[in-house]
């Protein structure tokens, strides 16, 4: 079973939050880390989310359940490939973010989620901009503009 | 017997997961503790925390009178004397503790057997096992019948003038069948061997009387008799444990100590090197004495209509399979089941998602027995004097629903 690879991440960050989800962090955590060294999991932490996740979701929806509870194994395997291309996604996008200015490659102005992460609440407008400013925080003589500043 | 009233004395009912109330079928695993005993606990700390048999200060001498007081009372409770009762970590250790010292007297040898049953707990298996595996004695099986309790003519056939010891559990963990204990102690001593009695799920639910019993050795541990942790009782004859040698050495043990040599102190102390489970003892005290107040045989009848409740559920529950004589004259509060759907880790964990019921799922340390039952695993119910109907009912209704639903 690999659903301690879409656990562990999930978890980790749940765990910021909540005593329990650290628990099942670490336990997860434990379990991945053997399934990547070739081991067997000694927690059986996957069954037990199995019968969490479904058993709760009985309790609304009996059938949505046991098709939960049949179909782990493969719902497991569809979220690894997800997280996986996700992160294959994303790490090419940073990529680009950091080679070219915007996650979605050279000579592109499509929304970039790096660019609302690291460039600043307000940024200097085209007309006096340089590369200090660029790289820098927004300076207050500049006149704050939401279009980024662009290097020639 | 008032339940309502029994159940007020024990707060962990109380305890809620998501809003619920958890409904607590794991008694043959570890039982729930009254506030009575949780407050005798305390009250060492609170009142005479100090070490026993040590100091000539008075609260020394509180906490030893009442330590020397539990050991009476545990002797009371299942008609022994005071120096017959020794105070262990656990119902393992009591039974270790008679394995070691049989064995640092060369007890066995290649040509001893030692007669078990199939249905041991591994706590009185794996001990013998060691000892049959250091001696070169041979371990032997006593067989089971087909509804689970123990074949009296294979024991019999198996028995001989080379048996050295018979270990048995007095009722079984798993299929809960009740032993014949006092026919098998006399036929044990008709052929010259010694006999002792793992008692652990019997004396928390019936009146237990080594005397009666005619046993040398009687185990139980004291925290699935409303008891705390950390303490378990053994019974051995008063003739038995003077011969024998102490299996932990140190402090409390001894008479007096010289560089060279030690000579041993008096019975029970002999057997309990260094400073024992106090608190413990004292909590032991408050479990006898509330159990004594409700009653053994009240307990017993209790737990017998629970028992045969939860069978007419359950029987009505299809594709469940029950291995248990299936008569509660028979047999102890116990249910061991499986289903045909789910395994038994699942069933466990669904019933506790569910409807916060605690079940007990796997081998239930005794392998060998469960794996011959289901190689997976078994779930196990078990019940005791605060359980009710409507937990039962719960139960079943938790049970048959989940059963539908993972079809």
């Amino acid at each position: 079973m690999v659903f301690c690879f879409v656990a562990l991440g999930i978890f980790a960050v749940a765990g910021i939050f909540s005593a329990r989800y650290r628990q099942f962090a670490k336990e997860a955590f434990s379990c991945a880390f053997r399934r990547i060294t070739l081991r067997k999991c000694t927690t059986d932490f996957d069954n037990k989310m199995k019968m969490k996740i479904s058993t709760s979701i009985a309790k609304k929806s009996p059938k949505a359940g046991n098709f939960i509870y049949k179909n782990f194994t493969l719902l497991s395997w569809i979220l690894v490939i997800i997280t996986l291309a996700s992160l294959v996604y994303g790490v090419y996008g940073l990529y680009n973010f950091l080679a070219f200015g915007n996650c979605n490659g050279p000579n592109s102005d499509g929304t970039c989620i790096y660019s609302e992460i690291v460039t600043p609440e307000c940024d200097c407008g085209a007309v006096g901009c340089n590369e200090e400013q660029y790289y820098g925080t927004c300076d207050y003589n500049c006149e704050c503009v939401k279009e980024r500043c662009r290097q020639a | 017997m008032n339940i309502e009233r029994i159940r007020q004395d024990f707060p962990i009912l109380e305890k809620r997961f998501g809003g619920k109330k958890t409904v607590y079928l794991d008694n043959a695993a570890t039982s729930l503790t009254p506030k009575q005993v949780i407050e005798a606990e305390n009250s060492y700390y609170l009142e005479c925390n100090a070490n026993i048999h040590r100091g000539l200060h008075k609260m020394s001498e509180e906490a030893s009178r009442k330590y020397e007081q539990a050991h009476a009372d545990a002797a009371k409770f299942v008609g022994a004397k005071m120096e017959e009762i020794v105070f262990t970590k656990n119902c393992t250790e009591s039974i270790n503790a008679v394995m070691y010292s049989l064995l640092s007297q060369g007890f066995f040898s290649p040509e001893s057997e030692i007669l078990v049953s199939r249905l041991e707990h591994h706590a009185n298996l794996v001990p013998w096992q060691q000892a049959a595996k250091r001696t070169g004695a041979k371990l032997r099986f006593i067989e089971l019948n087909p509804d689970y309790t123990l074949d009296m003519q294979d024991f019999e056939a198996k028995i001989n003038k080379n048996t050295k010891l018979v270990a048995i559990a007095h009722a079984s963990n798993t299929v809960a069948s009740i032993q014949p204990v006092q026919e098998i102690a006399k036929i044990a001593h008709e052929s010259g061997a010694l006999c002792l009695v793992d008692a652990a799920q019997s004396v928390p639910h019936t009146e237990v009387n080594v005397k009666k019993i005619g046993a040398d050795f009687l185990a139980f541990s004291v925290h699935k008799m409303l008891g705390p942790t950390g303490l378990g009782v053994l019974f051995g004859k008063k003739e038995l444990l003077e011969k024998m040698n102490p299996f932990l050495f140190g402090g409390e043990m001894i008479h007096s100590v010289s560089y060279n040599s030690s000579e041993w102190n008096t019975l029970p102390w002999k057997f309990e090197a260094g400073t024992p489970p106090i608190a413990q003892a004292l909590g032991l005290s408050a479990a006898i004495d509330y159990l004594k107040k409700i009653g053994l045989s009240e307990i017993q009848e209790h737990d017998r209509k629970l028992l045969e409740y939860a069978f007419e559920k359950m029987r009505a529950i299809p594709d469940i399979k029950i291995f248990n004589p299936m008569d509660s004259k028979k047999q102890g509060p116990i249910v061991l089941f499986e289903s045909k759907h789910l395994s038994a880790h699942d069933l466990a964990l669904a019933l506790d998602e569910a409807s916060n019921i605690a079940v007990r799922s796997g081998m239930h340390c005794a392998e060998p027995m469960v794996s011959s039952l289901n190689p997976k695993g078994l779930c196990r119910a078990s019940f005791y004097l605060y359980n009710t109907k409507e937990e039962i009912d719960l139960f079943a209704e938790t049970l048959s629903r989940l059963l539908k639903v993972f079809k």
